[in-house]
């Protein structure tokens, strides 16, 4: 349960970045009429919707024309941390202290607001990962689990193979093949590598399920074989899955920032808490207050990750890897 | 057994060559091809057609897909790597230098993580909701949370920057060549403790919990129930009677480490300068040199294959009720 406090407060966070870090104040009074772009920010950075509400314009203003907008309102309720994370500033490297929270990097951006804006990415990242990976390897693992034959043997073989690879060798051999790293490519490519371990539990319940006895009244009574499989026995199977899949979930997370470390994972401005690692290694001699807060925010995640899949596998089968109790 | 042998070989070759046809596809999936190579990423082509034409001659692009994959197959097996793009040298000497520098790490993380595990988890079921149960409990789930370059990150910052305890790059220190053979391993061992240090403690803290549950499923089965009334020590009941039967499905569990212990292997060796198979895979990819890349994927997928393989026998030498599945 307190795992899933902390994944509701970080799924906050994220979502509600543009009013905690932003330069965009909440709520301002600019030339006598009340704006609030800190929010509309917010609605407009909902996934899906900047393509419907088009580009950015608070204040109704090109976007340079905002800070000398702002200085000039009234009644101005500026965000927690009043900078964005993309902003660059000659006060470079500079440890924690009362205008910046936890710092500037070496670019003189402020921590905090990537810590802030960098929980999005991250999330976005292992959950769009877990997506492709849980599709993908729950379709092939029913199939191969409930067709059986020459369809189980040829999958199993692909599932053995991949399981051989080791993560990182084998998301590296491919993430040197995109020339633009983006969020959604990173995402893809941790999914397409990271869907064996579902597939394979997929399969496992798909036999132990198709000759029970609801599989039976089903053929009984019927049904075509997708239906079978969708309908009736896969809702049945999800239980370890989903369980699986939270701590995929994390792992991809881990994958993410462990690329964005090494350089091949979200390009450069955006704030990633693996390019924070990165800075902060980079200049560990000079900064070291660098390397806390990515490693704290990482730590969290993991931790709210494996509190919420433990309880979940409690639930589903208490003795498969049993809590220490 | 022999038979059994023969049939977990068997099965392996197909996956051995499953191996061998994905390394070779995503090479061949990548945007651009080696005779690109020197371009970098996305750029436009600037050699004459018929330089490109010599160099796609050179590396055998003109010639089919398949007609390639068999030529790389048939090298491969007289263990021929081809050469490095990077420099030059053979394929197969760079991997045998690096080889058992990783193997050492592995397999140093492996001992020292079971030395410290079977201990731990046996005190923990022993005693069991006792003082060191609980607090072993707590301190391992909070240690296994800890990414392994987030342990990195910190243990270098702390102990190597600040505190200066331990040095936390490369293998050897300046002058190293200058010291008796007592200062070499001394040397050599000081810079191995940090990394080892983040390869064994996730593993310390998943197989201690392994260990616990396991002893105490074991310790509730009639058997122990004899030997305790045949008057022997608590003490001899556990080690003698119980721990045998716990350590099987150890075992089992170690193969399966494998993967996970080469892949993290790329960061963490990148992290601390440590000159094994993960830093030359990380550091073949950013060069683009396709060869050393494909060379290591095959060499580290089979070793783990290998290992697998390994563990599945020593499983079916330990139980014999395997070997007729």
């Amino acid at each position: 349960m307190a795992g899933a406090g902390v994944l509701l407060f970080l799924l906050v966070v994220a979502f509600l970045r543009p009013v905690l870090a932003s330069r965009l104040p909440v709520v301002c009074r600019y030339q006598g009429r009340w704006h609030f772009p800190g929010l509309v920010e917010t609605i407009r950075t909902l996934p899906l919707v900047s393509y419907v509400v088009g580009p950015s314009r608070p204040l109704g203003l090109p976007s340079f024309d905002v800070r000398a907008a702002v200085a000039e309102s009234s009644s101005v309720i500026p965000a927690l941390i009043p900078y964005d994370p993309l902003e660059y500033s000659s006060d470079v490297l500079r440890p924690a202290s009362r205008s910046h929270w936890l710092g500037t990097d070496e670019l003189g951006r402020d921590v905090a607001a990537r810590l802030v804006h960098g929980t999005a990415v991250s999330l976005r990242v292992g959950f769009g990962a877990m997506g492709i990976a849980a599709i993908i390897g729950v379709l092939l693992g029913a199939c191969a689990g409930y067709v059986g034959g020459w369809v189980d043997a040829v999958i199993s073989r692909v599932i053995e193979v991949f399981l051989c690879f080791p993560t990182f060798f084998l998301v590296l051999a491919l993430a040197v093949w995109i020339e633009e790293p983006g969020v959604g490519q990173v995402a893809i490519l941790i999914g397409l590598t990271g869907w064996t371990p579902i597939a394979r539990l997929t399969r496992g319940e798909m036999i132990r399920l198709r000759d029970s006895g609801l599989a039976l009244a089903s053929r009984a009574m019927g049904a075509t074989r997708r239906r079978i499989i969708f309908r009736h026995l896969l809702p049945n199977a999800m239980a370890p899955v989903i369980v699986t899949i939270t701590f995929g979930i994390a792992h991809a997370v881990l994958v993410e920032a462990g690329l964005s470390w090494l350089g091949f994972g979200v390009p450069a401005p955006n704030p990633s808490w693996g390019v924070m690692l990165r800075s902060a290694y980079d200049h560990m001699l000079t900064a070291p207050h660098l390397v806390y807060p990515p490693c704290v925010a990482l730590f969290v995640t993991v931790l709210a990750y494996n509190w919420i899949g433990d309880a979940l596998r409690d639930a589903a089968d208490p003795r498969a890897n049993p809590a220490w109790a | 057994m022999i038979r059994y042998a023969a049939r977990r070989l068997a099965l392996a070759i197909p996956t051995l060559l499953g191996i061998t046809l994905v390394t070779f596809a995503v090479i061949r999936l990548a945007p651009g091809d080696p005779a690109m190579a020197g371009e970098g990423r996305g750029g436009t082509l600037t050699l004459s057609p018929e330089t490109y034409a010599r160099l796609s001659a050179a590396y055998g692009l003109d010639r089919p897909a398949w007609r390639q994959y068999v030529a790389w197959l048939w090298d491969l097996l007289r263990m021929d790597f081809g050469r490095s793009f990077h420099d030059g040298r053979p394929v197969a000497d760079k991997i045998a230098e690096r080889l058992p520098v990783t193997l050492l790490l592995a397999g140093g993380a492996t001992f020292l993580s079971l030395s410290f595990s079977i201990p731990i988890g046996l005190l923990s079921a022993a005693r069991r909701g006792g003082v060191f149960d609980r607090l072993a409990g707590i301190v391992l789930y909070a240690l296994y949370s800890v990414p392994r370059y987030v342990m990195a990150m910190v243990l270098i910052c702390l102990v190597g920057v600040e505190w200066g305890w331990l040095p936390f790059y490369g293998s050897t220190s300046e002058g190293f060549a200058d010291l008796p053979w007592l200062g070499k391993t001394g040397d050599l061992l000081r810079h191995f403790t940090l990394i080892v240090v983040c390869f064994t403690y996730p593993l310390v803290a998943y197989q201690a919990r392994f260990v616990r549950a396991n002893l105490l499923e074991v310790m509730g089965q009639d058997f122990i129930r004899t030997a305790r009334g045949k008057g022997l020590r608590e003490w001899t009941v556990i080690t003698r009677h119980a721990m045998p039967n716990t350590l099987i499905p150890l075992i089992t569990m170690l193969g399966l480490l494998l993967p996970s212990l080469l892949g993290g292997s790329v960061i963490l060796e990148t992290m601390f300068g440590w000159p094994g198979l993960g830093q030359l895979m990380f550091a073949a990819t950013l060069q683009r040199d396709y060869p050393t890349v494909m060379g290591l994927t095959v060499v580290t997928a089979s070793l783990v294959l290998l290992g697998t393989l390994l563990t599945d026998l020593a499983y079916a030498a330990a139980d014999p009720r395997v070997r007729y599945e």
